[in-house]
């Protein structure tokens, strides 16, 4: 039982929701600066900052993927052993046989658009069956890559190793992908729609909108996210891993939530999101520079997305619950 | 074009056993404004949901610009035809911005440059009716007020510009100040006598008589009268909207007595004295108080608030009390559970041994009660879904008064309950009510406020009215709720 | 006829009939099969332990899972060895922390869902990085044996052949049985796990209920964490990793609702026994750790998909 926020707290939220990501960010950049002042040196900015937020890309395509299962109210269990079993996909598979792994990837996609189908007609939370996906997931890559190795294709490895003049490639593609999330939630019909489904499913239904339809499109878009996440961490590593991915679901759900979105309500923000992933992906970048054992990383990790969660959320606290 | 934009024939409409429209036959030329008034669940609600698609009738038929509606007829097909409607309950994304809303209602905002021209068509359409809105059309609606949310929705029906044939409104002005209000009648005053035809409907009496031709009343599912705008007074409505039933209240009036309960000890009572936000209520030992008033306008949230007794601000009172809700489906089944199980809920410590419950006692409580209330089931071990609307409601009953809490608050428990359990249910009262147990009893029945020794009427969110139960005709709770 | 029909409708019994199945191809393609029955007995012991833990939680409804089992298995049987350092004597203090830890686990894993009101599987994930990352850093490279009292206890078989083990499980099974079915806490989380509205408008204090639940299913993992350990001959921290996906697969094979509101401890015993028969069948075949992930995640969601349960969201 939840009561709408009074309108003194609405006000707040709207700044809130732009400047959290953003000071999130930039709270964590600071002491890496700090640490590492290669970062804003005119010489040497343009390999470091490729070096240090190389690896957040993934994180901010994953979030993508995140974002959009959450604008319809959903949440995509199976991130992380999707985003692993990719890598397998392509290190294991495509490296040698292209059309097979092209096929590969198809099927997956084609899984997805099923589950987005299957969480309609069963009423089910997404969050049920991509659990059970994740292990299939896992298994998967497991079975066609049992330990690290395998070698990407070349062209996933140059693709990820482009050098536009002046800006950093990672900056170039955190921005592009913004831009194009942006445009998918905001500027398209599909976009309006999936919000639309997340808020109030039944007034898109009254409207003539297919509500399996849309859920089926998005669930392919989480896919598709999901697998190009995959190929870019499966090309920054050169190797394929039927672990590489972990705590990408979390991480990519604390990166959306501090990013503005919510559990329930259809409400999320592209940019938000991709500032998010950025912020997730310097944090733990931040435990390395600031030379955190391994042992608590772990730890810190986790107890960083239940801050984010919990900073994310904070403004949106509704008013009385009575139960939970 | 037609010389009849709108015209049912004989629309009736049954949900389960209770018929809810019977023989409703009504016609709306283009330019006409027509104003339904009638009070809580005399079927205006129900008849517009059938105009506009959300579901069909039981029977009868309808035609819209003289062609007959199909069997496939739904929300869709009512706008695609030009039938709008403006529903108390939003149908605005609140995720959305104003423009996007627009979008997904009106498919003819797409290509390049949608958005400006969505912005721009709702601006003025907002501009026309509600100058100084200060409604930017990229503003998320969950940033709106209730108010502008309202004037969105509005602004909405009338974006099908040329398209729109019909339109409803349905307590537009509800959540409306004053002014905005009025800003709205101008223009459906502007407007009349164009091609649009209106049906308007609001509790509102004053707002119905300024802006509308034709007048028809309900009641009970039927239309119960019929008056010309410039003829009607609110006297007149309130009569036509009432008189019958109250008649008959009056003629059974027999077990109407004031009962001198002051000096029983009070159950709940405000913490502090009365403020300007409308009447604080009170209840005695064995005293039934009812809350009356339209449908919706704060009784079930002051049941909830109640309810939360160890947590409520403004009430001291002594709990627990037991909960009757009217929506079974929702608030009160355990739809895995047997009809036992279902009812024992509440009286865990009296049916237990050693703190594990005895299935025989259990099944003796039950017993019990299937056998002073005849809840009809083929053995107590069935699912609880597997009897009727009726029964499930008074497992609801027994599952509370086996309970020892002295007050129970009751949200509308007669509910799509048949003639014979209410009755039964009415006794039930009675009986427990002369044990001194307390009720708090909200209905959207007229009829059972009779029951009550005092009744409270509530209007938009507060308690406006406290009617001793001997006075509690059904006009003069109309009276105080209009 | 009829009577029959009820007993295939009860859905425990499909558990039976595929472990007795199961157990015909292992005699049919193995020579000692009564062995590996044995000994998928005793492992299927753990299985029935976490899976009740878990029931518990998904009792309380759509949505509701502990994802933090695995590891609280590792910290609380780490944790209890290290307390019990092989002495006999510190039996008692070993299990009294281990089982204290799981339970401040759960409580924690409630106090995230209540406070920072985020999805269970959420919270539940988050908070066992956090516990993994304290397994780590207090009880890594530990090498602590079981005291020889423990260890023989979880070893001892009945005349050779039953675990003792799977006898008190049994029976605690039996107790768990009783108060879900007949307590007040047991109808309480099923009546929550249905209808949380009506639930709370009975006066059942739902917070507390689900405090509860969250804090009883750390405790069960506690269990499991210390007998496991003394089991195996030491914790380790990678010792209930298997435990997450296969506490989830007990209960939906069990006949247990994965929606909520319909627990079903009975179930869960076969379909411990059942699934760490199908482990044991498919190593025979020679099949691979990630088959046996893919096959119990086919199961899981062919179980959802067939049961035909829609959701009241």
């Amino acid at each position: 039982m939840v009561r709408p926020l009074d309108s003194r707290k609405e006000g707040l939220a709207r700044y809130t929701e732009t400047l959290v990501p953003a000071i999130s960010l930039l709270v964590v950049l600071l002491p890496i600066v700090y640490k590492q002042p290669n970062l804003i040196s005119p010489d040497r900015y343009y390999a470091t900052l490729t070096m240090t937020l190389a690896f957040g890309i993934p994180i901010v395509l994953a979030s993508l993927g995140q974002m959009l299962a959450m604008s319809i109210g959903e949440i995509d269990f199976a991130m992380e052993n999707l985003v692993s079993l990719v890598t397998c996909v392509m290190g294991a598979v495509m490296f040698k046989d292209p059309l097979l792994g092209t096929a590969f990837l198809i099927g997956i996609l084609a899984v997805y658009m099923l589950i987005g189908a299957f969480i309609h007609l069963k009423k089910l939370p997404s969050i049920i069956i991509t659990i059970g996906m994740s292990f299939i997931w896992t298994g998967l890559a497991i079975t066609i890559q049992p330990t690290p190795g395998g070698s990407m294709p070349a062209a996933v490895n140059a693709a990820m190793r482009l050098r536009p003049p002046w800006i950093p490639y990672p900056i170039v593609l955190a921005v592009l992908l913004a831009l194009i999330g942006h445009f998918l939630m905001f500027k398209t019909n599909f976009g309006i729609l999936a919000r639309g489904v997340g808020d109030n499913v039944k007034s898109i239904q009254q409207a003539g909108h297919s509500a399996i339809r849309v859920r089926i499109m998005v669930f392919g878009l989480v896919g598709l996210f999901g697998i190009l996440s995959g190929v870019a961490l499966g090309g920054l590593t050169t190797s394929a891993d039927p672990l590489l991915a972990k705590n990408y679901t979390l991480l990519s759900v604390a990166a959306v939530v501090l990013g503005g979105g919510t559990f329930a309500g259809g409400k999320v923000s592209a940019v938000g999101a991709v500032f998010g992933a950025l912020a997730m992906h310097l944090v733990v970048h931040l435990l390395v520079v600031l030379k955190i054992s391994t042992d608590w990383q772990a730890g810190v990790k986790g107890f960083i997305i239940l801050l984010a969660l919990y900073i994310g959320g904070f403004f949106k606290r509704a008013g009385k619950i009575r139960y939970i | 074009m037609a010389e009849r934009l709108v015209e049912t024939k004989g629309i009736g409409k049954n949900f389960g056993i209770s018929p809810a429209l019977v023989d409703v036959s009504l016609t709306l030329a283009p330019g006409e404004c027509l104003g339904l008034v009638g009070h809580n669940g005399a079927g205006k609600s129900t008849l517009m949901n059938i105009l506009t698609g959300i579901f069909p009738p039981s029977s009868g038929a309808f035609s819209l610009n003289g062609r007959l509606q199909d069997a496939g007829y739904n929300v869709r097909a009512a706008n695609s035809r030009g039938v709008w409607a403006v529903f108390q309950e939003l149908s605005l994304c609140l995720n959305l911005t104003v423009a996007e809303n627009l979008r997904v209602f009106h498919p003819e905002f797409r290509g390049w440059g949608w958005r400006k021209r969505a912005g721009d068509a709702i601006t003025a359409i907002l501009d026309e009716i509600f100058p100084g809105h200060g409604i930017r059309p990229n503003q998320r609606v969950e940033t709106l007020n209730l108010g502008r949310r309202q004037v969105v929705e509005i602004a909405k029906a009338f974006a099908a510009g040329d398209g729109l044939g019909l339109l409803i409104l349905d307590e537009p002005t509800s959540a409306l100040d004053y002014h905005t209000a009025r800003q709205l009648i101008d223009h459906l005053n502007r407007i009349k006598g164009g091609s649009i035809g209106i049906i308007y409907i609001s509790h509102i009496l004053d707002e119905v008589l300024a802006c509308t031709d034709r007048i028809v009343v309900m009641k009970d599912g039927r239309i119960s009268g019929e008056v010309a705008s410039r003829d009607a007074t609110r006297d007149r409505l309130i009569e036509l909207m009432g008189s019958k039933s109250a008649s008959a209240g009056e003629a059974r009036g027999g077990d109407r007595q004031s009962r001198d309960l002051s000096g029983r000890p009070l159950l709940i009572s405000p913490r502090r004295p009365e403020e300007k936000g409308g009447l604080r209520l009170t209840l005695r030992e064995g005293e039934v108080v009812g809350l009356a008033g339209l449908a919706g306008h704060g009784q079930t949230d002051l049941l909830i608030e109640l309810f939360d007794w160890r947590r409520n601000p403004d009430y001291r009172i002594e709990g627990p009390l037991t909960f009757i809700p009217g929506d079974r489906q929702r608030d009160g089944n355990f739809p895995l559970w047997s009809i036992i199980k279902n009812l024992t809920i509440l009286v865990y410590p009296r049916v237990r041994r050693y703190r594990i419950i005895d299935l025989s006692l259990e099944r003796s409580v039950s017993g019990r009660w299937r056998d002073s209330i005849g809840i009809r089931a083929a053995s107590l071990g069935d699912n609880i879904l597997s009897l009727s609307g009726g029964n499930q409601q008074k497992v609801l009953f027994a599952r509370c008064l086996e309970s020892a809490a002295k007050a129970i608050l009751m949200d509308d428990p007669t509910r799509g309950v048949d003639v014979g359990t209410k009755e039964i249910i009415y006794r039930l009262i009675r009986e427990e009510r002369d044990r001194g147990r307390s009720f708090v009893w909200y209905t959207t029945e007229m009829d059972e406020l009779k029951h009550c020794d005092r009744v409270y009427v509530f209007r938009n969110g507060s308690m406006v009215a406290e009617i001793p139960g001997t006075e509690a005709t059904e006009e003069a709770v109309l009276r105080s709720s209009f | 006829m009829s009577g029959i029909g009820s007993l295939l409708a009860r859905k425990w019994l499909w558990s039976y009939l595929g472990a007795a199945a199961v157990f015909g191809i292992i005699a049919a393609v193995s020579q000692n099969s009564f062995f590996t029955l044995s000994a998928s007995i005793s492992f299927a012991t753990f299985y029935i332990l976490v899976g009740i833990g878990q029931m518990l939680v998904i009792t309380t409804g759509p949505g509701n899972i502990d994802l933090s089992i695995p590891n609280t298995i590792a910290f609380s049987g780490s944790l209890a060895f290290a307390l019990m350092n092989e002495n006999n004597a510190n039996i008692p203090y070993g299990l009294l922390g281990g089982l204290a830890a799981a339970a401040a686990i759960g409580a924690f894993n409630y106090g995230l869902i209540r406070f920072i009101l985020m999805p269970p599987m959420i919270a539940t994930l988050a908070s066992s990085l956090i516990v993994r990352s304290l397994s780590i850093i207090y009880f890594r490279g530990m090498q602590i044996k079981p005291p020889a009292g423990l260890a023989w206890f979880v070893n001892y078989r009945l005349a050779g052949v039953v675990p003792i083990i799977f006898l008190f499980v049994l029976v605690l099974a039996a107790m768990m049985q009783l108060i879900l079915a007949r307590a007040q806490y047991g109808r309480y989380i099923h009546a929550i796990g249905q209808n949380i509205k009506a639930a709370w408008l009975c006066g059942v204090d739902v917070k507390r209920y689900k405090l509860i639940t969250y804090t009883l299913s750390g405790v069960f993992a506690g269990v499991t964490g210390i007998l496991l350990a003394a089991f195996t001959g030491g914790a380790t921290m990678s010792m209930g990793d298997e435990y997450m996906l296969n506490s989830i697969a007990v209960v939906v094979m069990g006949g247990s609702s994965i929606a909520g509101g319909d627990s079903n401890v009975i179930g869960i015993i076969g379909s411990s026994v059942l699934l760490y028969l199908i482990v044991n069948l498919l190593n025979i075949l020679g099949m691979e750790a990630g088959l046996r992930y893919i096959f119990t995640g086919v199961v899981i969601i062919g179980i959802i998909f067939l049961s035909g349960e829609k959701m009241r969201r």
